[in-house]
């Protein structure tokens, strides 16, 4: 089997969530010596592209994409653990949770892989993350953007304490939030520099806040 | 509904309103002699089914409801009901409160009682990234732990309208269009729906939030009365198209956007709008946050008395 006709197998892999077969064909693509980060790229990051694109089209759910995810989870830490330290994640630093109160977690879980085969580091607090909590991890890890996400209307009001913790002692660091509650009008008044509506604009939004963050500098 | 400033006015506040039948009932009813609403509900948070089936729940705080930390129950297990499960936990203070309000409210205004909804009440039990893929990979352990959900729920409501609740309230958020796809809702929600209808005979409000717009139509086949729905992502124009005049239409006030940040005016204008387009019972999307402001609360009340006066 050449390259391109694995990366290919494997991105339909994870569009078809098939999670053993996306791992046989991360080890056959590491047998093969091909090079861990751009089997990442090509095979695992394209997939989830494709499985974005379905999202879109309301041909995939979100039970879908989570299952995508795992396959691709799969993947990923057979790839990583031959990946030199060091050598990805260079893209820059992302503390990520979901806040006090909420344990729901899966949209996060989804955002935070994305952002790992984008190419960025990230520190997940996991779930139901006590406010201050969000403030030590970018201290701790010298962060440049916080990422919240909250599901109920009941405990979103937690991501606006957190953006105005984070103002008080870390200015310089970018705040993006999701969650299906969050709306435009809710980040303008949360004060948050950034918004993904869907897994599938993370990456794009956290580009401009890097870019944004660069210019800052 | 519940608000702090709601909470200041009664002095009763959370988490004591949420497992004690006094301040329960004293904060619920706020929605009635502090806001003017025409109805009062009870509980306030979606956990106090789990929490008596066996999930580890945390209070969270004066600000907002408890959330459940640990699960009932493991992915291979099968739902198990305790004994004397109506004993346990929060229930007696729920039908507790129940009953006050009916004595000292019934005959004025509706009393509404909140049940978690089958597939929510099982995201608790099990875990919602557990439960939502069963109907892609496991559809008959799907439909095996919604019954067990419907003969639970059936037993609780049993008891919530014996204590004296006039109106049910399914709260079911977990079957949205975002997690559950037009074919699956249709295949497996309907006649679970369907089955809880068979054997209640009182008046129920189906509530999901997010975004409907896929199944909309085929809630009627639900044969509940009423449905309620969020807005802006479901507008009133488009939930009546589609739903038809077989049901009733119960929302759909922005909670954040309009109900949070807004104004009085606004409220007062996003109130007529949707009352105009046809909505039956003006309430908020969502539940609301407790910083939430009375006066914008109060605005709500005040449109629909503009809206009756001008049907007169």
């Amino acid at each position: 089997m050449d390259r391109e006709k694995l990366y290919i197998q494997m991105s339909e892999a994870v569009v078809k969530f098939e999670e053993e077969r996306v791992a046989e064909l991360a080890e056959k693509s590491l047998e093969m010596g091909l090079d861990p980060v751009e089997t990442i790229l090509h095979a695992l990051s394209a997939g989830m592209l494709i499985v974005g694109d379905l999202f879109e089209k309301k041909e995939y759910f979100v039970p879908e994409i989570l299952m995508c995810a795992e396959a691709m989870q799969a993947g990923l830490d057979i790839l990583q653990a031959r990946i030199p330290k060091g050598s990805t994640g260079n893209k820059g630093r992302i503390v990520i949770g979901t806040v006090f109160g909420d344990v729901h977690d899966i949209g996060k879980n989804i955002v935070k892989l994305m952002l790992e085969v984008g190419g960025y580091t990230v520190y997940d607090l996991g779930r139901d993350v006590p406010l201050e909590k969000f403030v030590e991890e970018v201290n701790r890890t010298n962060a440049d953007i916080v990422a919240m996400s909250a599901m109920l209307t009941t405990t979103m009001m937690g991501m606006k304490k957190v953006i105005e913790m984070i103002r008080e002692s870390n200015p310089r660091v970018r705040v993006m939030i999701g969650g299906a509650p969050v709306s435009a009008e809710v980040v303008k008044r949360f004060g948050a520099d950034g918004y993904a509506k869907t897994a599938g604009t993370v990456l794009e939004e956290a580009e401009k806040l890097f870019k944004r963050i660069k210019q800052d500098a | 509904m519940t608000t702090l400033e709601q909470m200041e006015h009664t002095g009763s506040y959370y988490p004591a309103a949420l497992g004690e039948p006094e301040p329960m009932s004293m904060l619920a009813s706020a929605a009635y002699t502090f806001l003017g609403f025409e109805g009062i509900r009870v509980p306030f948070d979606l956990c106090v089914e789990g929490e008596a089936l066996g999930c580890k729940i945390r209070d969270g705080g004066q600000d907002s409801p408890p959330s459940v930390v640990e699960r009932a129950f493991g992915e291979k297990e099968s739902l198990h009901i305790p004994k004397n499960v109506f004993d346990k936990g929060r229930f007696p203070a729920v039908f507790k409160a129940v009953g006050m309000l009916k004595k000292k409210f019934g005959d004025e205004v509706t009393i509404y009682a909140g049940v978690a909804g089958p597939l929510t009440l099982l995201g608790y039990l099990y875990n919602a990234a557990t439960v939502m893929r069963w109907p892609i990979k496991d559809p008959a352990r799907m439909d095996e732990n919604l019954n067990a959900a419907v003969v639970f729920i059936l037993e609780y409501v049993r008891c919530l309208f014996g204590a004296g609740c006039d109106v049910l309230v399914v709260i079911d958020p977990s079957a949205s269009g975002d997690l559950l796809s037009r074919k699956h809702f249709q295949r497996h929600m309907v006649p679970t729906y369907q089955r809880m209808r068979k054997e209640i005979g009182e008046p129920v409000v189906l509530h999901i939030c997010g975004y409907t717009l896929d199944f909309l139509d085929l809630l009627p086949e639900t044969g509940f009365e009423a449905f309620s729905f969020e807005g802006p992502k479901v507008q009133v124009r488009t939930a009546r198209e589609k739903v038809g005049e077989k049901m009733l239409l119960v929302g759909n006030i922005p909670t954040y956007d309009v109900l949070l940040f807004g104004t009085p005016d606004q409220v007062r204008e996003e109130s007529l709008k949707a009352l105009n387009e046809g909505i039956d019972l003006l309430a908020p999307s969502c539940g609301v946050p407790v910083q939430t402001p009375t006066a914008n609360l109060k605005a709500m009340v005040k449109a629909i008395e503009e809206f009756r006066k001008e049907r007169k």
